[in-house]
């Protein structure tokens, strides 16, 4: 039977909810243009402000329901034993044809009130090779499952022809536990993230017409009191508060981070079986994300300064991009331990990356020329500052001098940048060690490379070096200041290994 | 163990010809670019002509700046650029296809070699603006995944052995060969 003589089939009503959480995540990111007419109704209509802001959410909650009910009433899906098809919209109708054989993935979420009825939302895959998103709102536990299963169904005829050419074993064991967070990890996780600044960067347009407006309420000459009687502490009250003030807001940043981390990553469960890894976790509501090991691109380790004092590192496995949208897509595995590194290095590369080692602080990684450090120091130091010194010369007279200061500074961040650049290549593959505080280390197989380049600047031309850049379906892995000779070498082998290679890069 | 080979190909003799090193790009590149230096540099000097001779009719010449003379040393500072980079940049550009991929030199100041693995060509494609096909030139762009534009550009090959070129890519990608499409 083609899809095209099935019924089409529609969700449970509860998809209401996830098209109301829908069209409030179209306004947050839309918030100027959308909210512009409710706050003309506001500031033009006159009357008290309790009912004017009443009269408003009345309206605004009527809008989105009403909005929200049209949505699920005109989305509808079919599922043939090939292919799923989605109908979307209500004015602009779009029609998304989705053959199991491109879906990468399936991804669920279960928010609190889906699984009280047992239903889910689940979302396509297809990272890569489509802008849009494929989803399927409040759906039965029993059919996303049936779906997960056609898609293992669909992946398996593709991974037993591999066995039959040699690539994959045959055997696709149950799946099997790699690791656990309990709450004390993933506020660790939460400490070290910058996840506040994202739920601060949605009341970000919110908060300048707010400071506006409570800076027009407020009576001038009550500010000009504070501020007066501010002055008369002095500078060391001034700085004190200050400080009160910065550390009060860090650690509500903080706060917000932990709470994030705990509501996206509690109970965080990964699994892995022959193809698939896959992670479960969440408070309210439950995420389920999956990537296959053959769509690693790169994985990235980052320990930044708070991940440091905790000896733990956060993990992302990136897959093709598309655009430079789902480029920022990746698997998280939010926090792993030290002695983890080598086990998930193995699994992550299926045991293909030999030698590589995911310890930042490993002694293989081998160090760039100093002369990185030099060039970076002259181009972003010390010509800037005799130049800026040189202007200001006229007018500043010996003052002026204080401008050299700028060429300490920057030395110390780009010697603290050089001593953490560190490269391993292996047979397989090659590690980029980076970063200036923390480490950030980029992986990746040779393999997988799409394209590769080698630069010299007219410094590096007199000196004989040049730079290697290997371009990933994910990125782009940048190798400064390596031997010339060293570096064609190098390119020629990864060459060698992209061409060569008979197994799929994705 | 099989021996991997990788041997060059010239673009005269696609796809089974060993090649020199380096091909050059077509020399009628040079004149494609000085012809496209000459229009810009036309350009802003008529604007700056229009301007002048424009405010000076309809208001008179005193609304005209006296700084407004050395705009004059715009076009002629283009100029001279514009005409002399492409005897710099074009020498310095050429290609390398080989059985398995193909490289791609440019750069004055930094010098840039780009290889690209034909099995990992997404799609190519030709171009051609007016001043192009007036020089009997057109470009070709080989585009890899992840890329976000043309991950491999060749401006200034010759007609034919751009065609040459992206059937030749294409027959190793596998896709099927498409007809021309009239220019």
């Amino acid at each position: 039977m083609t899809v095209e003589t099935l019924t089409w089939r529609r969700t449970s009503p509860l998809a209401i909810v996830f098209f109301i959480g829908r069209i409030l995540e179209h306004i947050a990111k839309n918030l100027t243009q959308t909210l512009a007419p409710v706050a003309a109704f506001l500031i033009a209509w006159e009357g008290n402000l309790v009912t004017k802001v009443a009269i408003a959410a009345t309206a605004f909650a009527v809008i989105v329901s009403t909005v929200a009910f049209l949505r699920y009433w005109y989305f509808g899906y079919r599922i043939s034993d090939q292919a799923i098809v989605i109908r979307d919209g209500v004015i602009k109708k779009t029609r998304l044809d989705l053959k199991f054989d491109r879906i990468q993935a399936i991804n669920s979420e279960q928010n609190v009130i889906f699984r009280l009825f047992g239903l889910l939302t689940v979302k396509f895959d297809t990272a890569g090779s489509s802008g849009e998103e494929g989803y399927l709102p409040a759906i039965r536990t029993s059919l996303a499952s049936e779906l997960k299963t056609m898609l293992k169904g669909h992946h398996s005829e593709d991974a037993s022809q591999l066995a039959g050419e040699g690539v994959l074993a045959p055997d696709d064991p149950a799946p099997r536990a790699v690791l656990r967070r309990s709450v004390g990890e993933i506020v660790r996780y939460g400490l070290s993230s910058n996840q506040a600044f994202i739920y601060l960067a949605f009341l970000a347009p919110f908060s300048q017409p707010i400071a506006d407006r409570i800076e027009g309420l407020v009576d001038k000459q009550a500010i000009l009191d504070v501020a007066s009687s501010a002055a008369m502490f002095g500078l060391g009250q001034g700085a004190a508060i200050g400080i009160g003030l910065f550390i009060g807001i860090f650690i509500f940043v903080k706060t917000i981070s932990v709470i994030g981390a705990v509501l996206r990553y509690h109970g965080y469960d990964l699994v892995a079986d022959k193809r698939v890894l896959r992670a479960k976790g969440g408070l309210l509501t439950r995420h389920e994300n999956s990537i296959g090991f053959a769509k690693i691109q790169t994985v990235n380790l980052n320990q930044g300064l708070i991940l440091r004092l905790f000896r733990r590192y956060t993990l992302r496995a990136r897959q093709a991009a598309s655009s430079q949208r789902n480029r920022r897509r990746c698997f998280v595995i939010p926090i792993a331990l030290p002695d983890e590194l080598p086990g998930l290095a193995e699994l992550l590369f299926r045991r293909e990356f030999g030698g590589l080692d995911l310890d930042p602080a490993s002694p293989s990684y081998r160090p760039i020329s100093l002369l990185y450090f030099k060039s970076r120091l002259m181009v972003a130091g010390v010509i800037p500052a005799a130049l800026a010194m040189v202007l200001a010369f006229p007018m500043l007279g010996w003052a002026s001098l204080w401008v050299l200061a700028w060429v300490p500074a920057s030395g110390l961040v780009f010697w603290g940048r050089y001593r953490r650049l560190g490269v391993l290549v292996t047979r397989d593959g090659l590690a980029l060690r980076s970063g200036f505080i923390g480490y950030r280390l980029t992986a990746h197989l040779f393999r997988k490379v799409q394209r590769v380049s080698v630069t010299q600047s007219p410094l590096q031309r007199r000196k004989d070096m040049a730079t290697l850049r290997l371009y990933l379906a994910s990125g782009t892995v940048r190798v400064p200041y390596q031997d010339l000779e060293y570096a064609r070498q190098l390119r020629d082998y990864v060459l060698f290994k992209a061409e060569s290679s008979t197994q799929a890069w994705h | 163990m099989m021996a991997f080979e990788n041997p060059e190909i010239a673009s005269g003799d696609l796809p089974s010809a060993t090649a020199p090193a380096w091909q050059a790009l077509d020399p009628r590149f040079i004149k494609r670019l000085l012809l496209n230096a000459a229009l810009i540099v036309s350009i802003v000097l008529i604007s700056l002509l229009v301007v002048q001779l424009g405010f000076g009719t309809l208001f008179g010449d005193q609304v005209i700046p006296p700084f407004f003379g050395w705009l004059y040393l715009l076009p002629v500072l283009l100029a001279v650029a514009l005409f002399g980079w492409p005897f710099l940049s074009v020498p310095r550009q050429g290609f390398v296809v080989r059985d398995k991929d193909i490289l791609f030199k440019s750069g004055v100041l930094w010098r840039n070699v780009t290889a690209v693995p034909f099995n990992r060509v997404q799609h190519v494609e030709k171009n051609s603006t007016p001043l192009d096909r007036h020089c009997q030139l057109a470009n070709l762009k080989i585009f890899t995944a992840g890329g976000s534009g043309g991950d491999l550009k060749i401006n200034g090959l010759s007609a034919d052995v751009a065609e040459q070129l992206r059937a030749f890519i294409l027959s190793k990608v596998g896709a099927a060969e498409e007809p021309d499409l009239p220019e």
